[in-house]
């Protein structure tokens, strides 16, 4: 069997949304949707098996995984089924096959009976019949709410809902019955799907409950076009399923009984034989990620090394882009305020470094330094036909920056290091030893709370693990917790690897390094930082470089940067 | 001879105060009562009573009621109080327990929410009061007042994920890092060094024993902290305006706004020292000629009540808790708990007994409030024995009926081998039994560490060992063989309790498991003389086990217990008649 690949793609909608997707195989068009509240990953066992006959389109239902929430009322299941006329437009598809799995399979009833001309057959896994009390206790408590909290609980709330699906279902049950006879999930699974719901938010109800409002079996039967279901002894669903297959339902559907390792093999026979009667065309190429035209910041990915880097930007206006390099743990979210002021002025491109946020892995993990990171940069401008740059790089985005014109001096034209200092000896050897504890999964879901803490102290103390009273950071807000989940979810994103990426920090050779800067460069930083001081040591070794304040708030910053950018 | 600090529980009406107590060397002197800040316990006061018993006074340290080992106020805190009174709840508490004590008048001398208790006492109750001693007092406006508190009183109801343990310890963390603890501007920034995990964890715990309603007394008493109401005091008083104190302006506006001439303002230096001595020597001047030296400690329990009381036993090395009811007839039932338990796990069961045969149940020595009295090393099913016994002697028992839960059964083995007249029946709640095999696996991953770590994760660790002990067995043995076929008490309120207790013994647990699993129970079932009867719940993780202990030593009974609790005691009843 030929090795599947498939590639991650943005979809540019109207008013410049997107969603994402996932794209395998070729032939007729076949769409996924996932259950909630995962992404287009959760179809990827599915896509690796049906690519082989069909060009496979996994999407991240709007509002979950990358896409944007497009549904203007997502407590009407009918808005997803809208939403995916939308999306078969802009993917220029006439027809498809439409295949969901539980939440997935939901939307797809609605979808099959709201536009049956637009669907070749529907194919159903993981659906049943939630009608009366087995819906009452089913939703009566699985939607908890993770809105951030101080304390940092609301992380284990959500360990709590992933980690029980595989113990109970519905997981908030307590009841023998409703027992899954299952091993765990490791620590591991568990943990991605922790990172599906920070993916999703607070509103990671949206289309999961309203599926569940509506998965009856008089929704089910209404489906008036040749549907494939799946009976699939091994789910956890298998009770509901069969609930609702006891109360019977139309000549157009037809049982597909399978066992959990026949399962997709199973489907795919079925599909092959319903197209060798009646084909559907063979689905277009995808179209370009983004819509530079657009007024808002829109997701592209760049390629390098084979996978795929994510960014964030806009690619409209006049003049060279301006790029942002983020922190160890961080990602592109966490630059992009700094951009957002020149939106529509000039182009901006926010990066998800190699292995952080959504960016695949592609960097070397026993080669992990702020050179390999900028090599692997370079080489995504460069395929990107991006030939000159301005680069802002935050902390350890400075280095990369540095090594990305030392590398390419012909490509970098301005550097603004935001945040970059010498760390060498004793502090050196203590940042390296203690700065990045693991967060690696653990059986408890701890890692967490421990994840939670570090992000936390960081705004109270410096070196975070520096509890003493020397260690004070006297800052006002010190402890906000919507910035702290955002630190804490891209920081879980990048998972144990963010002791490489700063322990490559720490030790980047910075004194020897500052004097070969040549490009026009600007070592900026607020005074409220606590290694505010080091850009001034730090321009002492390098006196070409510029030395500036930055203001408080980072969506001021440019009000200093645009003025040496333009000198 | 060192200053001694012993603690008792005083009876008074429906509920039992918890209080302790330094005597001085040479005997009883004029009672201090010592009242403490929320939401601790008289614990916070020892380093007073010490100083205090060394220069002749009887220091009593009160755990507040509803906090420490108190018991709530009767009835709860009422509804519907102004600010004013709202403290005046805890007055008739206070009352009763000088009654209880014999003590006509003492002085008070009270920390924050214990100074303003003071003062309220003070003023309602001038007749039983010889000075008012208010160390951290203040005058605060209710528009501030209301400022601190928004937010400052979380909801800590157990969840069912663990998450109530992080708001704990959120909370008690940060009190050394912003004042109030949940402000996160500059201003209200405590220039401090941050305590160690422990010390975190120690002061967590005692917001544990205070519970869901900690904020109770805590937050009536911040709106009594005003200078109209602290100055209606009329019996000598002070006030102390403490150079270390972090807020120390609260205190200026209250001696700016003016106190009467019975008041003295201490003003001792910056450390804790000069702050206790100021207050010591103020009574060494005022009070120690003209106070009468307290009576003796009453009797800790009402002997005729039918309720479940608390009682701590003098045994070699330290104190134990128990609960007991010694109304009715009969042979007395003993409780004894498993390894990361308390007697708490055994007051349910016995309570159906209360008032029919007397009832004592341990907190094993280390286990629950007892005392540590043993090193990690010690600990061993023949110690506990040891203790066990001890106790009982001290309370004059000379026959028992023992219901044991898991290693409970195995201490009351040993009991019967230690002093064979002393146990007539055993009911063992769950057998501890292993295989070779098992016994190394348990040995090795049954009881990870769940010492305190900076960020408070060894708490979710505790939270998550203790409800996977519901859903698995072996707890870790999370694949499908494990799986326990029974409905599942993973709720918050099922849970917390004994996330308590396992706090509470902390990482000693592991050497009380491994105790347990060490047992030689086969050999020890082989050769056992006392009829024993081994009963658990068809589906529980160690049902198997009773099988086991039957195949080795045929002459046990065995019972299968119904899920209902409440009819467990028609099982023992039919056992121990026969």
């Amino acid at each position: 069997m030929a090795e599947i690949t498939i590639a991650k793609h943005f979809l540019p909608l109207k008013n410049g949304q997107q969603v994402h997707y996932r794209r395998a195989g070729s032939g007729p068009p076949i769409i996924l949707m996932h259950p909630s509240p995962s992404s287009s990953l959760g179809v990827v066992p599915a896509m690796n098996v049906f690519a082989q006959a069909f060009t496979c389109i996994g999407l991240d239902t709007p509002g979950y995984g990358l896409s944007d929430e497009i549904v203007s009322d997502p407590t009407m299941l009918w808005g997803y089924a809208d939403a995916l006329i939308e999306i078969l437009d802009a993917l220029g598809i006439g027809k498809a096959i439409v295949y969901g799995a539980a939440t997935g399979a939901q939307v797809g009833i609605q979808f099959a009976r709201k536009y049956p001309n637009r669907c070749r057959l529907l194919m159903l896994d993981a659906n049943g019949d939630f009608s009366g009390e087995a819906g009452e206790h089913m939703a009566n408590g699985y939607f908890q709410d993770i809105t951030p909290v101080r304390d940092g609980s609301h992380l284990i709330r959500i360990w709590d809902m992933c980690r029980q699906l595989s113990v109970f279902f519905p997981w908030q049950s307590m009841l023998a019955e409703d027992r899954a006879q299952n091993d765990v999930a490791p620590p591991d699974a568990t943990h991605r799907s922790v990172l599906d719901y920070l993916r999703a938010g607070p509103n990671y109800k949206g289309a999961y409950y309203q599926a569940m409002l509506v998965e009856t079996w008089e929704n089910t039967r209404q489906v008036t076009i040749e549907t494939l279901m799946t009976r699939n002894s091994g789910s956890v669903l298998l009770k509901h399923t069969d609930a609702l297959l006891a109360k019977g339902l139309p000549p157009n559907f037809t049982i597909l009984p399978c066992a959990p390792a026949t399962r997709f093999t199973v489907q795919l026979a079925a599909l092959k034989e319903r197209m060798s009667k009646d084909a559907l065309p063979v689905a277009p190429p995808s179209p370009p990620d983004h819509q530079p035209g657009q007024n808002r910041v829109q997701n592209f990915y760049m390629n390098a090394r084979g996978g795929k880097l994510r960014a964030r930007g806009n690619m409209s206006g006049q003049g060279r882009p301006l790029l942002a390099l983020h922190d160890p743990a961080g990602s592109s979210k966490l630059v992009e305020p700094i951009l957002a002021p020149w939106l529509g002025k000039r182009p901006i491109i926010a990066l998800d470094l190699p292995g952080n946020g959504e960016s695949d892995n592609v960097i070397d993990p026993a080669n992990i330094t702020s050179a390999a990171y900028a090599e692997i940069v370079n080489e995504a401008l460069a395929t990107f036909g991006v030939s000159e740059v301005d680069v802002i790089g935050r902390y350890s985005g400075g280095p990369v920056a540095m090594e990305m014109s030392f590398q390419k001096p012909a490509l970098v034209k301005h550097l603004i290091l935001a945040g970059i200092g010498i760390y060498e000896g004793a502090e050196q050897k203590d940042l390296l030893d203690n700065y990045t504890p693991s967060i690696s999964p653990k059986w408890d879901g701890s890692h967490l709370v421990t994840a939670w803490a570090v992000m936390r102290d960081q705004g109270l103390f410096w070196p975070w693990f520096n509890r003493t009273k020397n260690g004070i950071l006297w800052n006002d807000n010190a402890i906000d917790e919507d910035m702290i989940h955002l630190r804490v979810t891209e920081m879980l994103k990048i998972g144990d690897q963010y002791q490489k990426a700063y322990a490559a920090m720490w030790a980047y050779p910075m004194r020897e390094r500052l004097p070969k800067i040549k490009a026009p460069c600007l070592l900026a930083v607020p005074k409220w930082e606590p290694i505010y001081a080091k850009s001034a040591e730090a321009q002492k070794i390098a006196p070409q470089c510029k030395l500036a304040d930055l203001p408080p708030a980072v969506k001021d910053w440019h009000t200093v940067i645009e003025p040496f950018l333009a000198a | 001879m060192a200053v001694a600090i012993k603690r008792y529980f005083v009876p008074i009406k429906g509920a039992q105060i918890h209080v302790r107590r330094a005597d001085p060397a040479s005997g009883p002197g004029p009672a201090v009562i010592l009242l403490h800040p929320s939401p601790q316990s008289g614990t916070f006061s020892i380093p007073m009573a010490l100083k205090l018993a060394a220069k002749g006074f009887t220091a009593i340290a009160v755990d507040l009621p509803g906090y420490g080992l108190s018991d709530p106020l009767v009835g709860g805190y009422p509804k519907g109080l102004s600010h004013e009174h709202g403290l005046d709840p805890y007055l008739p508490p206070y009352v009763q327990l000088l009654a209880a004590l014999k003590i006509d008048k003492a002085a008070f001398y009270g920390n924050a929410t214990g100074a303003e208790i003071t003062h309220i006492f003070a003023y309602n109750h001038p007749e039983r009061t010889a000075v008012a001693m208010l160390d951290t007092a203040g005058h605060v406006s209710d528009e501030e007042v209301d400022k601190i508190t928004d937010g400052y009183f979380p909801d800590t109801t157990p969840r069912r994920d663990g998450g109530h343990l992080l708001i704990y310890w959120d909370m008690v963390r940060f009190l050394s890092i912003f004042a109030p603890w949940q402000y996160t501007d500059k201003a209200h920034r405590l220039p401090l060094d941050q305590p160690p995990a422990d010390k975190v964890h120690e002061k967590l715990i005692e917001y544990l024993r205070a519970g869901t309603n900690y904020a109770d007394a805590y937050r009536p008493a911040f709106y009594t902290a005003k200078g109209p109401l602290i100055s209606r005091v009329k019996v000598p008083a002070t006030l102390t305006r403490w150079e270390g104190k972090a807020n120390i302006a609260e205190i200026d506006a209250l001696i700016a706004y003016g106190l009467p001439a019975n008041f003295t303002i201490l003003r001792p230096g910056p450390t804790m020292d000069e702050r206790l001595d100021a207050g010591v020597d103020y009574l060494v001047k005022n009070y120690l000629k003209t106070g009468k030296p307290a009576p003796t400690q009453p009797e800790q329990v009402d002997r005729k009540s039918t309720r479940i009381q608390k009682i701590w036993i003098d045994v070699p090395g330290g104190q134990l808790l128990a609960r007991v009811c010694f109304a009715g007839a009969g042979r007395p039932i003993l409780g004894l708990h498993d390894p990361a338990g308390s007697s708490l796990r055994l007051e349910g069961i016995l309570a159906t007994y209360a008032g029919k045969r007397p009832v004592i149940t341990i907190d094993n020595p280390n286990s629950g409030e007892s005392d540590k009295i043993l090193k990690r090393e010690e600990i061993s099913t023949e110690a506990y024995a040891r203790h066990a016994i001890a106790a009982l002697d001290v309370l004059g028992i000379k026959e028992v009926d023992v219901i044991g839960r898991y290693s409970g059964g195995q201490v009351a083995i040993e009991m019967s081998a230690q002093r064979p007249t002393l146990v007539k029946h055993i009911v063992n709640l769950g057998v501890m039994m292993f295989t070779e095999a098992e016994r190394a696996d348990m040995l090795k991953n049954y009881t990870p560490s769940i010492a305190p770590k900076w960020d408070g994760s060894h708490l979710i660790t505790a939270w998550m060992i203790m409800r996977d002990m519901n859903l698995f067995w072996p707890w870790y043995n999370r694949t499908k063989a494990g799986i326990v076929q029974r409905n599942a008490a993973i709720d918050g309120a099922s849970v917390h309790p004994r996330v308590e207790d396992l706090l509470k013994i902390g990482d000693t647990y592991q050497n009380a498991y491994a105790a347990a699993f060490n047992y030689p129970m086969a050999d020890k079932l082989k050769a056992l003389k006392v009829p024993y009867l081994a009963a658990d719940s068809p589906g529980s993780g160690t049902y198997s086990r009773q099988a086991m202990a039957r195949a080795t030593a045929p002459h046990i009974a065995t019972a299968d217990l119904p899920d209902d609790a409440s009819a467990w005691p028609a099982v023992f009843d039919s056992f121990w008649s026969k």
